[in-house]
């Protein structure tokens, strides 16, 4: 009987405190559901892109309470986010740089983002703020997108270092984001326009300075502004640098590639041969290791080259062409008139899988 | 483009890509400026990457980098002779810190200099030859040295042979408003 009073006991805690809070624990995981603040949210971790509801989330429930009240002159006001006790060990989702997705009180869901842990003695809260900007920018020829949240930086006093003098920044806009495949895509110089509707020129900014682990899964980004360039800054879909290439950039490819299909690889870093310089070699990456012979057509738009499955060496206008096994080398003669052709290449293999690139030619 | 922009009249121009091309033709410097993404088998990479035709003063980074950068001055024509013109090719190196250091036994932007000044001093490749005139170290801040080297030319200045720009003289001739319906500049060349 005394043993059993014990265990019962100690399972409320060994100390006065462990009682304390496993009472309030109790009290609180009762009367859940009896406050104004309760919400029912779903949480997104996002892998690259912008976050989306899937059949595989649920709906959380948490407490939605104030850190900070808006105020005139400053940022956004940062709200607590309270989950039910044990909630984060049940859904790897929750955590620092994951998104939220509430709903406000009319009735209208809303995007927010975790951004610190405040850990507390009880009852551990997050601080979120609302997703005020998509963020948009291009890297290897791809549209990245990915919701963010600006804020102004008054801790960024140290300013810009130029080596011999320092500039010091007024309102220094910061951006912050969750750390993922996409973002970490984000490096120095990147630019960016954030701006309202309707101003000609936008504005346009470019990342002086990164953050990324404080806290760990959450990176920020200091912006200084910076020239927008009507040549290549798109103000339509606002994107800056969007056609420093003649081959414009997409948006990522959601579909599965299909199993005839294979990838062109080439030699350099771009899919750019220059006039005059040395040959531009792309392979046929074939899906398996059997040996086939690739046919490529070449088409710049005007004219079309139309290959066999030999080996060959063949001029094409002012395009040498030589094809070799599953690669095929182009090179350009010295004509500087053929800057900003695009090429078309299509591969195919015997087997019926085919292949594409688009090369430009530059000088 | 109106004009043939193969047969672009302006030595500035034209002597710029022939430099660019020597630079990055040169397997030596691409080693020696060490950039892992330029393949060696695609040298021309390096165009805008570490080698720039106007002097870029390198700006905030991720990555330390070694640069080469040129430009080329028009200097006046010449005290005596007029129809000859001093020509200034500059070449700055720029090399971070980090990367001074080299396992060939000499500092990178001095070996970059070197990897220039024997290619282009007394080169005959501009038409003209190169003679080397300073080589100066110098750095842009805590993080960048520099290595500035320059080189002189004399050159014919927009010889000639005829004293006028060739559309007004094609328009004395026959007159005509539209720049479109000018004939391009050379070919007849007789006056």
């Amino acid at each position: 009987m005394f043993e059993h009073y014990k265990n019962r006991m100690a399972h409320k805690g060994s100390n006065l405190s462990e009682m304390l809070r496993a009472q309030s624990n109790m009290v609180i995981e009762q009367t859940w559901d009896r406050d104004p603040n309760y919400r029912r949210v779903y949480v997104v971790k996002v892998g690259s892109g912008l976050p989306k509801i899937t059949a595989k989330h649920e709906l959380i429930d948490v407490k939605f309470n104030v850190d900070s009240y808006q105020k005139v002159g400053s940022d956004e006001p940062a709200y607590h986010l309270q989950f039910r006790h044990g909630a984060e060990k049940l859904n790897a989702d929750i955590g620092v740089g994951s998104y939220v997705y509430m709903e406000d009180e009319d009735g209208e869901w809303k995007w927010w983002l975790l951004t610190a842990i405040d850990e507390r003695p009880q009852f551990r809260q997050y601080i979120i703020l609302e997703c005020n900007w998509t963020l948009k920018w291009v890297f290897n020829n791809q549209i990245h997108s990915c919701l963010a949240v600006q804020r102004y930086q008054s801790s960024y006093s140290s300013g810009l270092d130029f080596g011999s003098r320092i500039t010091s920044v007024d309102d220094a806009t910061s951006i912050w984001v969750p750390t993922n495949k996409s973002t970490q895509t984000i490096g120095y110089n990147q630019k960016f326009l954030i701006s309202d509707v309707g101003r000609i020129p936008p504005l346009c900014y470019e990342v002086s300075k990164i953050s990324d682990t404080s806290p760990v899964g959450l990176t920020k980004f200091s912006l200084s502004q910076t020239l927008y360039n009507d040549k290549t800054d798109n103000v339509e879909l606002m994107i800056a640098d969007y056609s420093t290439s003649e081959i414009l950039p997409e948006y990522p490819k959601n579909e599965p590639e299909s199993p005839n299909t294979f990838d062109i690889s080439y030699n350099g870093i771009n899919p750019t041969i220059k006039v005059g310089g040395s040959a531009k070699v792309f392979t046929a990456n074939l899906p398996d290791d059997n040996h086939f012979n690739v046919k490529w057509n070449i088409s710049d738009g005007a004219n079309m080259h139309e290959g066999t499955y030999n080996n060959y060496t063949q001029v094409f206008g002012d395009y040498t062409i030589v094809v070799k096994d599953q690669t095929m080398s182009i090179k350009v003669t010295n004509n500087y008139n053929l800057i900003g052709t695009i090429l078309n290449i299509f591969a195919e293999c015997d087997d019926g899988s085919t292949g594409a690139i688009q090369v430009e030619v530059i000088g | 483009m109106i004009r043939d922009i193969n047969q672009i009249d302006d030595d500035i121009v034209r002597k710029k890509r022939i430099i660019g091309e020597m630079l990055y033709s040169d397997p030596d410097i691409i080693e020696v400026l060490d950039n892992k993404d330029i393949d060696s088998t695609c040298p021309e990479d390096a165009m805008y990457v570490n080698i720039y035709p106007f002097i870029r003063v390198p700006d905030v980074q991720d990555v330390a980098r070694s640069y080469i950068t040129y430009m080329l001055d028009d200097v006046g024509p010449g005290r005596t002779n007029s129809t000859m013109k001093s020509q200034y090719l500059q070449v700055v190196i720029f090399v971070h810190k980090d990367l001074v250091k080299t396992n060939y036994g000499a500092e990178r932007h001095d070996l970059l200099g070197y990897l220039i000044r024997d290619n282009l001093n007394w080169s005959n490749v501009l038409g003209l030859q190169l003679s080397l005139i300073s080589s100066r170290e110098g750095y842009t801040d805590a993080n960048y040295c520099t290595r500035t080297l320059q080189f002189e030319m004399t050159t014919p200045n927009s010889v000639k042979p005829f004293n006028t720009n060739p559309y007004e003289r094609k328009s004395i001739v026959n007159r005509k408003d539209n720049i479109v319906q000018r004939e391009p500049v050379g070919g007849d060349n007789n006056g």
